[in-house]
């Protein structure tokens, strides 16, 4: 499956798409882009109750009941104002959980914040849509932000936006929501939903894969060849006989005697197609991992040497969320 | 506190709103006891968290009392019979569980039962009363959205909102004013005549004059108009307001003739331009200044009748303003037709002959008509009292006044003397309406209460109707407003009555259309005055570098000069890409900028030591050291505005990491660019 059209477009550096914090997120305003603007209930209420007012101010000439009305105008009036500079500079950040998975839900903190330097912002809500509210913040200091636990779900792998939520407010009197649908800066990377495999095949690729793989270079293994020498070899790998038969000098060099290897390729698995062999691959780095191996990967047109550790972990994961994007 | 409580509490502060207005309102007394029953078990229920009367029965009740309040429905009562049914929705409701739904629901009747009760006595308590039920009502529509959202109350949260609250309904004031002005009025409003029942007996002047009706009012309070005099000042003389002219008598009561024809000689002259404000008093009666020559009610000229009196078509039921012409004197000049001098010579039939006989011998050898009032006024003088204490009396009550007990209220006075002039050929008829009335300096009227309503007589003579006032020290009567209310502080609460109902519940369709016809010639007779335009402006300007002074002295919070100097030379360094950071002290940052700004670097770092001696070292911040500051500073914006500029600019050095803040700009905006969303 194709990756989303705006990645390959424009594809971001890897280490702003990265899961986790990203560094260079930013804020999107509510007021950016097209402003949402509903009457509530309790609204129509209102302009019900304003209207029947005039009503019978016009009709019956007393100029209390047009004082009220007036009154009344105008507040509203002034509310609306109110509600619309209660959104401005205000915006929304995602920040990108340490991981996500397609198919999963995943719990991803969302970030309101007040960019004005003395007004707070109030009552605002962040649902997915206008009207649904995932979290309410009632009041936001200047300069601050505020936090809501949002759960989302990517459907598919890949460098993805953020789905786009509505930031709503029904400040100052609850008769109008407004507010605006927002996308939060940045992109989430979602890696491909691990898809389990038959003990067998996994056993059949460990196996290939141990074949196909060789222990790293370390000490304490056996002897794997020797090659030039360079500036900072250590004296006692140096193969000074060498320096007879071949008038240069080389050095020695040994296999680790550390964890076991595993090279897992892609078509090795058992499919049926790209996408499922995608997420078996996921299923096995991370077994392989969760195990003690040094893993590594083959996929068509690219190889990762085995290795370990949660760098390499990502690495090989975003390979696998990453797989098909075209640069 | 929590949410819930504060809640409470503004529903209640709307149910005492609610209360006072419907217990000053003319509506049933049912509808206040029944509120503030309802309301103090209502509290009683929430604070100790009973059980609830379940919602079904409440709703019940509710309809009932409802369509009781509403059924037999009369045009008349329609208002009143409204107001109590929403009267009575509001107390179930308050007696209800309160929600954030019931909460919305009290805030709107309890806006409609003030509205409702306003426009059925539409004073200025109501008035008071209405705009605290809207502040009450936008603090409670601000509060209840946080009231779901949030279970205590935050002390700073609750603090802004009040704030918000009161600035809310601050601002919307004057725009409420415009609308006020501008929103459409009717001619002709559609149902004026559901305001309420029209009011009865309030006036003691009508076209019928009872014995003893001015004495049953002449203790009464109640204000019957204010007459606001154009150009100020208190009339020269105690003024005598026309109200009915009174020509048929039974001995017993006077009854206006029902004659009407036009006046044959308008009264010309200097006249006083008077604008009457009339309370409703349920009689057709209106009131002019002796001697009136002209009136106008709203856009029509009103022809004043031979009698000089102004009638409406139908009784009074809502307050009125009107525009009255008057030249003040005694006298009219009016051709007397034949059946008006029958009319006005007819005598009551069971006219005692003593009263005759009396009116003879006063008269005397006295042949000229001037003459015989003269003398039958001046008989009223002696021996005569004024009284609202009468005498109980048996038979013909104008002989027992005149050969009596000699006591009586001023239409006794009246009565009798025009009897008299009567049956000497004098063509007489009574005038009833207002004497006197209290000044009010603050506001240019005359307050002129119930207490003065008043009787004489008017007798023609030599082609004219010239008045008598038989009723001793009748100059002191009516200006007892003051005195017996409480003096001068309720002519000032008097004073703000009056204005406000003349500029609010006096507004209407032609009051709107001469604002509109005013303005527009104002805008036409307007020529540009460049001088005033320059002198406006530069006021303006001044006015406005004044405010936005004020406003950088209060940011920058202080008046001290020496911090004023500081603040100065650090914004000179910010200026040059050197700002102050947090965690430097001012010899650091001097320092900093010294090393920076080569050649002004030795004035920054004196300045530096200077300030910071000045300030942490105890040296005394006195004239010369501020001098010494001012040069220092001038000597680097010279220095900065010359040819000194940043080393680091100038030669484009690399600039210190973390020291200088970067430079706003396309590629490090001040404010990180904003994705614009979906």
């Amino acid at each position: 499956m194709p990756p989303s059209s705006g990645i390959s477009s424009a594809p971001p550096p890897s280490a702003e798409i990265a899961c986790g914090r990203s560094p260079a997120a930013d804020y999107c305003a509510v007021t950016a882009g097209k402003l949402y603007i509903r009457l509530t209930t309790t609204g129509a209420f209102a302009i019900a109750l304003v209207l029947a007012a005039g009503i019978v101010a016009v009709n019956s000439g007393n100029n209390l009941l047009y004082l009220v009305v007036a009154g009344l105008l105008a507040v509203i009036a002034l509310s609306g104002l109110l509600g619309h500079r209660n959104l401005h500079r205000v915006g929304l950040r995602l920040i990108a959980p340490d991981e996500a998975w397609a198919g999963r839900p995943v719990s991803v903190r969302a970030e309101l914040v007040n960019r004005r330097r003395r007004l707070p912002a109030f009552l605002l809500a962040l649902g997915e849509r206008a009207g649904t509210a995932a979290g309410t913040i009632l009041e936001i200091h200047p300069e601050k932000q505020a936090e809501v636990v949002l759960t989302l779900t990517f459907p598919t792998r890949g460098v993805q936006p953020w789905p786009v939520h509505a930031v709503t407010s029904e400040f100052p009197f609850g008769l109008i929501r407004r507010g605006g649908l927002v996308r939060s800066p940045g992109l989430c990377l979602v890696y491909p939903s691990p898809l389990a495999v038959p003990w067998e095949i996994s056993e059949a690729a460990e196996r290939e894969g141990e074949l196909m793989s060789r222990r790293g270079l370390g000490v304490g293994g056996d002897y794997r060849g020797q090659r030039d020498y360079v500036p900072g070899d250590s004296f006692s790998r140096v193969q000074w006989s060498s320096w007879l038969r071949l008038r240069r000098l080389q050095t020695k060099e040994f296999e680790s005697a550390g964890a076991l290897t595993a090279v897992y390729r892609f078509d090795a698995m058992p499919g049926p197609g790209t996408e499922e062999r995608l997420r078996q691959l996921t299923w096995l780095v991370r077994a392989g991992l969760r195990r003690g191996r040094c893993v590594g990967l083959v996929l068509p047109g690219r190889a990762i040497p085995p290795g370990s550790g949660s760098t390499h972990r990502r690495e090989l994961l975003s390979s696998l969320a990453r797989f098909g994007e075209t640069a | 506190m929590s949410t819930r409580s504060l809640s409470l509490a503004f529903a209640y502060a709307l149910c005492v709103l609610t209360t006072i207005a419907t217990a000053l309102s003319p509506l049933p007394r049912t509808g206040w006891i029944l509120l503030a029953t309802a309301g103090a078990a209502g509290a009683l229920w929430d604070l100790r968290g009973l059980v609830r009367v379940p919602s079904a029965v409440l709703t019940t009740v509710g309809l009932a009392g409802f369509f009781v309040s509403l059924l037999p429905l009369h045009r008349e009562t329609l208002a009143e019979q409204s107001l109590t049914a929403l009267t009575f929705l509001l107390a179930i409701k308050i007696f209800d569980a309160k929600k954030r739904r019931d909460h919305l629901q009290i805030l709107a009747v309890s806006l409609l039962v003030i509205a409702g009760a306003a426009s059925l006595q539409p004073d200025l308590a109501f008035g008071v009363l209405l705009a605290c039920a809207l502040v009450c009502g936008v603090l409670v529509l601000l509060w209840l959205p946080f009231s779901e959202e949030a279970t205590a109350v935050e002390p700073g949260l609750l603090r802004r909102l009040a704030i918000i609250g009161l600035g809310l309904v601050a601002a919307s004031a004057p725009i409420t004013l415009l609308l006020f002005v501008l929103l459409p009025r009717s001619v002709n409003p559609f149902w004026a005549g559901l305001g309420g029942r029209p009011r009865q007996g309030i006036s003691g002047i009508s076209d019928h004059l009872q014995l003893g009706d001015v004495g049953r009012v002449a203790l009464s309070r109640e204000v019957a108009f204010r007459a606001e005099i154009e150009g100020g000042g208190p009339l020269p003389q105690t003024p005598y307001w026309r109200g009915a002219v009174l020509e048929v008598t039974d001995g017993r009561r006077w009854d206006s003739s029902g004659r009407s024809r036009p006046a044959t000689d308008v009264t010309s002259g200097a006249g006083k331009r008077i604008t009457y404000f009339v309370e409703p008093h349920g009689n057709r009666q209106l009131f002019l200044l002796e001697t009136p020559a002209r009136a106008t009610i709203g856009a029509r000229t009103q022809t004043i009748g031979a009698s000089r009196v102004l009638q409406l078509p139908l009784p009074l039921a809502r307050r009125i303003r009107y525009l009255g012409e008057s030249v003040p004197a005694d006298r009219f000049t009016e051709l007397l037709l034949p059946e008006d001098r029958a009319l006005n010579l007819r005598l009551p039939a069971t006219l005692p002959d003593s009263i005759r006989a009396l009116a003879g011998d006063i008269a005397g050898s006295e042949q000229k008509p001037a003459g015989v009032a003269a003398r039958l006024l001046a008989h009223f003088s002696r021996g005569y009292t004024y009284s609202l204490q009468m005498p109980s009396a048996s038979g013909d009550p104008l002989e027992s006044f005149l050969l009596g007990h000699r006591t009586g209220y001023c239409e006794y006075f009246a009565s009798a003397l025009a009897v008299m002039l009567r049956s000497l050929g004098i063509p007489a008829r009574v005038v009833s309406g207002y004497l006197g009335g209290d000044y009010v300096p603050a506001g240019a009227y005359y307050l002129v209460t119930q207490a003065s309503a008043h009787a004489w007589v008017e007798a023609h003579i030599d082609g004219a109707w010239v008045r008598f006032d038989p009723t001793p020290a009748s100059g002191e009567l009516g200006s007892t407003f003051a005195s017996r209310q409480g003096g001068r502080p309720r002519f000032w609460i008097d004073t703000l009555r009056m204005r406000w109902n003349s500029w609010v519940v006096q507004y209407d369709a032609e009051s709107q259309l001469a604002l509109a016809q005013s303005g527009a010639a104002r805008m036409r007779g307007a020529r540009l005055d460049l001088r005033g335009v320059v002198r406006a402006a530069a006021a303006a300007l001044g006015l406005l570098a004044l405010v936005m002074g004020a406003i950088a002295a209060v940011r920058r919070g202080t008046t001290d000069p020496l911090a004023k100097r500081i603040a100065r030379f650090e914004k000179l360094a910010a200026h040059c890409g050197a700002a102050r950071e947090p965690y430097e002290g001012p010899l650091d940052h001097a320092e900093r900028f010294g090393r920076l700004a080569r050649v002004a670097g030795p004035a920054a770092r004196r300045f530096g030591a200077t300030a910071a001696a000045c300030r942490y070292g105890g040296r005394p911040a006195d004239a010369p050291t501020l001098a010494e500051l001012d040069a220092l500073l001038a000597h680097i914006r010279n220095a900065a505005g010359g040819p000194f500029q940043l080393s680091t600019r100038l030669e484009g050095g690399p600039r210190p990491q973390g020291t200088v803040p970067p430079v706003p700009g396309p590629s490090n905006p001040p404010f990180p660019p904003l994705t614009k969303g979906d």
